[in-house]
């Protein structure tokens, strides 16, 4: 019973001790600066909607580099989905749900066809997804004549991303996540090729299909990335040779920290855990007033401490147990 | 049995030889592009446009042999450059220029490399943080302006083909020196082909990619000090695209992405003047900047296809 409760302790510290700490961090120095961390409603909207930009871009990254599938292309499926929505919702006067599905509708096509494309030419993923980006790129630039949308004007659409709608679609995004990935085949059949790619498609895995269906999945998450983008800023502007790469940049630390936590309880949760992390960076240099290029600088220098840290777990934890036991090297206890 | 063993001969000549055929008729599609009228200010257009990528290529290809993958090397060449650009403000001097360019691309490279030999670290993830931290310090090297500036009379000088060609040449002779004729390109191949048969035979991964780096490095600093010659005023999106050109000129050349045994040090040069000969035709046909970049697309997708034929595993590649 003790043994079953220090688990529970520790899957619950393992699980939500990074984003608390993170929250507890900043507002500790945002108090001693005199501010608070969440002063405004504004605050929290910048807050949520942070959350929500970098969670969905990092389940989209997730989906297909946890495959060994680097894919380039998933800033340029963001701008295209909400590119093209919004320009026939414009067109035809429909509503804003209706141009947030139409996003995520038009989102996973994009990724079906980026997955088709994969699967067919057999190439290796980063040559695949450095032609569709320039090809989603281009189209963007391509349908909009190259002036991009603007939005500002049509308040109504603006809407899509106020404090609520944005919960509501961190929730079922993390339900859907987690139900299609721990409760389905397909969810199977990706960990299945996560770990051993030839033994799964001996066992009769029908790799091209899931990888399709991860292409198509991260479509549609590209596509809420895309809306909330549009909706927030309220301007599309084109994006040629590579520039819409920079997108997925912001979600390589959730990623990492979704992984480290998903051996407490899930991926998917850890992931969103890791993009709350992520937001609470954020808020917390808006806050403090830091530069644009000390944000750059303390996020990369945050990641590579992480990722030491994940690289070299075993070491650290062998010379803490021998720190606590009082053994150095060479000598026998 | 004889005509099946000369017909995959062939098959394996022609992927061998897809990229030089397509730089050869994109040669002859440029040609009667130009009506047949090519003059010297055309020649130059184009190598100015390939010395740079070509030279950054051309050291990276050490980088890509080995299966590593480096994401930060357009920021680099652009730290480079502005460094560069700081110290002959400074000094007035191009030597001091050259080898401040050298120097800060060669210390950027070595300390990715190291990073990842001594924390055991993935190099790719490495070069995405360094991304990070190098676009950082661009912006603190402009402290706030717009743009750097460096008298143009000071570079001017430089700005004439036959030195740009020079520097690639030599540079090009040297890295194919290194990559053909020591074992450094054997043992980064074999790295790229199979790590762990590689390591077992006693190559040092992190030794290895320390080289790799440094030569790159060399590359980057030559890039930037190119730059700066070529146009002296720097910026945010200074170098910007160099990072992803000379991913798809070594691609391009026929250079498979994975590297390993088919990586080849021409790749880089053939790549490069492939893709700048297809952005100088595509507006002579009267393509907008979209419809260019979608035939540029399909032509990189086609062109790697070709070249990877007879490649192809049961599996899908990663």
């Amino acid at each position: 019973m003790k043994k079953q409760g220090k688990q529970f302790g520790k899957r619950i510290v393992g699980t939500f001790g990074i984003p608390v700490f993170t929250l507890l961090l900043f507002m500790l120095i945002c108090n001693l600066r005199g501010i608070a961390l969440f002063n405004t409603a504004g605050h929290m909207l910048t807050f949520i909607r942070s959350t929500v930009v970098i969670g969905f871009t990092s389940w989209a990254l997730s989906l297909n580099l946890t495959s060994g599938r680097f894919d380039f292309s998933i800033g340029a499926i963001a701008l295209l989905s909400s590119v093209i929505a919004a320009r026939v919702t414009l067109i035809y006067d429909l509503p804003a749900f209706a141009m947030f599905l139409l996003s995520v509708i038009i989102g996973a096509v994009l990724g079906l066809i980026s997955g088709l494309l994969y699967v067919l030419l057999k190439l290796p993923p980063i040559i695949t997804s450095l032609g569709v980006t320039l090809i989603y790129e281009a189209m963007t630039f391509v349908v909009t004549k190259g002036e991009g949308v603007l939005l500002s004007t049509s308040l109504h659409l603006l809407k899509i991303s106020s404090t609520r709608n944005l919960i509501i679609m961190a929730l079922t995004g993390l339900i859907i996540m987690i139900f299609i990935c721990n409760e389905t085949v397909f969810g199977y059949e990706m960990r299945a090729l996560q770990t051993g790619q030839l033994i799964a498609v001996n066992t009769g895995i029908r790799e091209h299909i899931n990888a399709v269906i991860c292409y198509t999945l991260s479509g549609a998450l590209m596509g809420v990335v895309g809306v909330v983008n549009l909706t927030t800023k309220g301007t599309a502007s084109v994006a040629l040779n590579f520039s819409s790469i920079s997108t997925m940049f912001v979600a390589f630390l959730p990623m990492f920290v979704g992984g480290f936590i998903g051996r407490y309880s899930e991926e998917r949760l850890g992931i969103l855990l890791g993009a709350i992390t992520s937001a609470l960076i954020t808020l917390g240099f808006v806050r403090l007033e830091v530069s644009n290029q000390m944000q750059s600088l303390i996020n990369a220098l945050i990641l590579l401490l992480f990722l030491i840290f994940l690289n070299n777990e075993g070491k650290l934890k062998m010379i803490w147990a021998k720190s606590k036991t009082g053994i150095r090297d060479g000598e026998t206890k | 049995m004889k005509w099946k063993h000369i017909c995959r001969k062939l098959q394996e000549n022609i992927v061998q030889l897809a990229p030089v055929l397509g730089l050869l008729i994109l040669s002859i599609i440029y040609y009667f592009a130009m009506d047949g009228q090519i003059s010297l200010y055309n020649l130059k257009v184009i190598l100015n446009q390939v010395v740079i990528v070509a030279i950054v290529a051309t050291g990276a290809t050490f980088i890509y042999s080995m299966g590593a993958f480096d994401i930060s090397l357009g920021a680099a060449t652009a730290v480079s450059a502005m460094c560069g650009a700081v110290a002959v403000n400074r000094t007035g001097s191009i030597a001091v220029m050259l080898l401040t360019c050298l120097g800060v691309g060669i210390v950027i490279g070595l300390f990715n490399s190291t990073l990842a030999a001594l924390f055991h670290l993935p190099v790719f993830v490495t070069t995405i943080a360094m991304l990070s931290i190098l676009g950082a310090l661009t912006e603190v090297i402009l402290n706030g302006q717009s743009q750097l500036e460096v008298a143009s009379e000071l570079v001017s000088g430089f700005d004439n083909i036959i030195v740009k060609l020079l520097i690639l040449i030599v540079f090009g002779v040297l890295c194919y020196s290194v990559f053909e004729l020591t074992p450094v390109g054997r043992m980064n191949k074999f790295l790229g082909s199979n790590p762990v048969s590689a390591k077992q035979t006693g190559i040092s991964s992190g030794k290895m990619s320390i080289i790799a780096f440094f030569i790159a490095g060399i590359g980057v600093g030559l890039g930037a000090f190119l730059t700066i010659v070529r146009a002296p005023v720097l910026g945010k999106t200074t170098a910007s695209s160099i990072g992803m050109d000379v991913l798809i000129a070594i691609v391009f050349g026929g250079m498979p992405i994975s590297g390993g045994a088919r990586s080849k040090i021409t790749a880089a040069m053939v790549g490069s003047i492939s893709i700048v000969l297809l952005n100088q035709i595509l507006p002579v046909f009267g393509f907008s900047s979209g419809i260019s970049q979608i035939v540029k697309a399909v032509m990189f997708l086609l062109v790697v296809f070709c070249a990877g034929l007879g490649f192809r595993d049961k599996t899908l590649p990663r």
